[in-house]
């Protein structure tokens, strides 16, 4: 494993005394392949701080700025030395640090400046993958030569992020892509980590089995269960074990804890869209329990999906209600749609369905997700118009056409139902 | 620390040069205010409708964020950084 930080200076690239047995022989033979994996550091927040100096220095958080409403979305490293950290309550985060600033979610501007880093780093490799907002993945197997080595490229990308658009970033550097984003996990904030393939489980050993990509809380507590509360346990633990309790899971986690991952992450365009689902969920800051609220709120949320999903040129036929109530019990529910849709009001009727069937009275709604799944395209799709109600679908269709064209045209905002309970979707 | 919100109009003197647009002076309230540094440029959109913005440090107003709507060609001091 190779570290390159500098903590006094925490944006200049070093070179590499200490980096001599990576670049020794940048071109090992024993790698088949390399894998670079980016991570920007606390990216709202860094972007923020970018954005007005009077904020460095001081802890800073995004979202949550109305009052005690909301959640954060990111903390810098100095507001996470108080415990903040994203998904947690306004109300929870200013108990913990009053004198924090929070600041609002800005998601165009980091979006924005999102794609132009991704942009920036295509030059790099043609397998550049971004994985969210603020990550990416890219296979330099192929560039090594010309770059002078994985450590060169990770230094290089590091100094552009940096040069051109003032923010921080973690470099991630192995041998498959778990490998890699474990090393930026584990070299954050503003690191360069080198873990090659052999050692890759003797540095995972220690580590809490909490800290592998894809094992999350239920898992954590089953394997605590068990007795394997650190990687290098979760490596050793005899595969019968791992199976009776995670079916073929077991062995799948047992061979991540090893920092083996014969996984494949496809592009976007390689994703057959049987597989997609296209969603969306609002988090409240006042949690609602009346049901008519929580309609119009579906209302929204449906609009939404079936404006996206109408945009990919799709169609869907498999409906998921996800409810999460104040004390953070979330539930799920599911509906296959009599006919595959893009259609809003076919969703907002199996969707306040759904609501009717999963709301529990009186308990505090927070979060409320809708998202429709089993995409096909709507071109291959054969569409059986009922031959009855064809015409009013046609003339649905042309009504949802013209609302898309005046949203594309005008903004999302430029017209919405009218909702409070009174609207009631065709039946 | 918060931020302010402005969304007032201002009189903007711009360079333009290799395809970007450099903020240099605005005049705001009948006051001139240089532009120190431009710390972020970023575009929204609604619908097609462009705006371009700028977070920057003005001598006499501190950390602020200037847009330009290209629709209404209107430059706008939208938030201004403040100690309370």
């Amino acid at each position: 494993m190779s570290w390159h930080h500098d903590k006094h200076n925490p944006h200049t690239i070093i070179s590499p005394a200490t980096l001599e047995n990576v670049t020794k022989n940048p071109f090992r033979s024993d790698i088949e392949r390399t894998f670079l994996h980016i991570d920007m550091d606390a990216f709202f927040a860094s972007v923020e701080i970018r954005d007005n100096p009077a904020l460095e220095g001081r802890p800073v958080a995004v979202g949550g700025s109305h009052g005690n409403r909301g959640v954060v979305t990111a903390a810098n490293y100095i507001a996470r030395k108080y415990g903040l950290k994203a998904g947690m309550t306004a109300v929870e985060a200013r108990r913990r640090c009053p004198h924090a600033v929070f600041l609002r979610v800005r998601g165009e501007k980091y979006t924005y400046v999102s794609a132009q880093i991704m942009a920036a780093l295509e030059r790099f490799s043609p397998d550049m993958r971004p994985l969210s907002v603020d990550e990416a993945s890219l296979e330099i197997t192929g560039c090594l030569k010309l770059y002078g080595g994985a450590v060169r490229i990770g230094e290089e990308i590091k100094q552009l992020i940096w040069s051109k658009f003032r923010l921080p970033s973690t470099v991630g550097i192995g041998p498959n892509r778990l490998v890699a984003k474990m090393a930026a996990n584990l070299g954050k904030p503003d690191g360069l980590l080198v873990i090659h393939s052999e050692e890759a489980a003797e540095v995972f050993a220690p580590l809490p089995v909490d800290k592998m990509i894809g094992i999350g809380k239920a898992t954590t507590n089953a394997l605590n269960g068990i007795g394997i509360t650190t990687l290098g346990q979760l490596a050793k633990a005899p595969d019968r074990l791992l199976k009776s309790r995670f079916g073929i899971l077991g062995p799948v986690m047992k061979k991540l804890a090893r920092g083996e991952w014969s996984g494949r992450m496809r592009k976007d365009e390689d994703r057959g869209p049987i597989e997609r689902s296209i969603g969306h969920q609002r988090t409240y800051g006042e949690p609602i329990s009346d049901p008519a609220a929580l309609k119009a709120k579906l209302v929204a949320l449906a609009e939404m999906v079936a404006r996206r999903v109408r945009r990919a040129r799709m169609v869907g036929r498999v409906l998921t209600l996800t409810i999460r109530y104040t004390d953070f019990t979330t539930i799920s529910h599911q509906s296959v749609l009599p006919v595959i849709t893009d259609d809003e009001d076919e969703l907002i009727l199996h969707a306040w369905r759904l609501l009717n069937e999963a709301l529990e009275e009186k308990r505090k709604v927070r979060l409320l997700g809708l998202s429709l799944g089993r995409l096909k395209s709507k071109e291959k799709h054969d569409r059986q118009l009922d031959i009855f109600f064809s015409n009013l679908k046609l003339k649905h269709e042309e009504l949802h056409n013209a609302l898309d064209n005046l949203r594309d045209r005008f903004g999302e905002r430029v017209i919405a139902r009218a909702m409070g309970g009174r609207w009631e979707p065709r039946k | 620390m918060s931020y302010e919100r402005m969304d007032e109009p201002i009189e903007m003197i711009v360079h333009f040069a290799s395809k970007k647009v450099i903020p240099l002076r605005f005049l705001w309230r009948n006051l001139p205010h240089k532009v120190q540094t431009v710390r972020g440029r970023w575009v929204t959109l609604e619908g097609r409708q462009k705006c371009y913005h700028w977070a920057i440090v003005a001598d006499g107003v501190g950390s602020c964020e200037i847009s330009l709507d290209i629709e209404q060609m209107l430059w706008q001091i939208n938030t201004v950084s403040t100690e309370s």
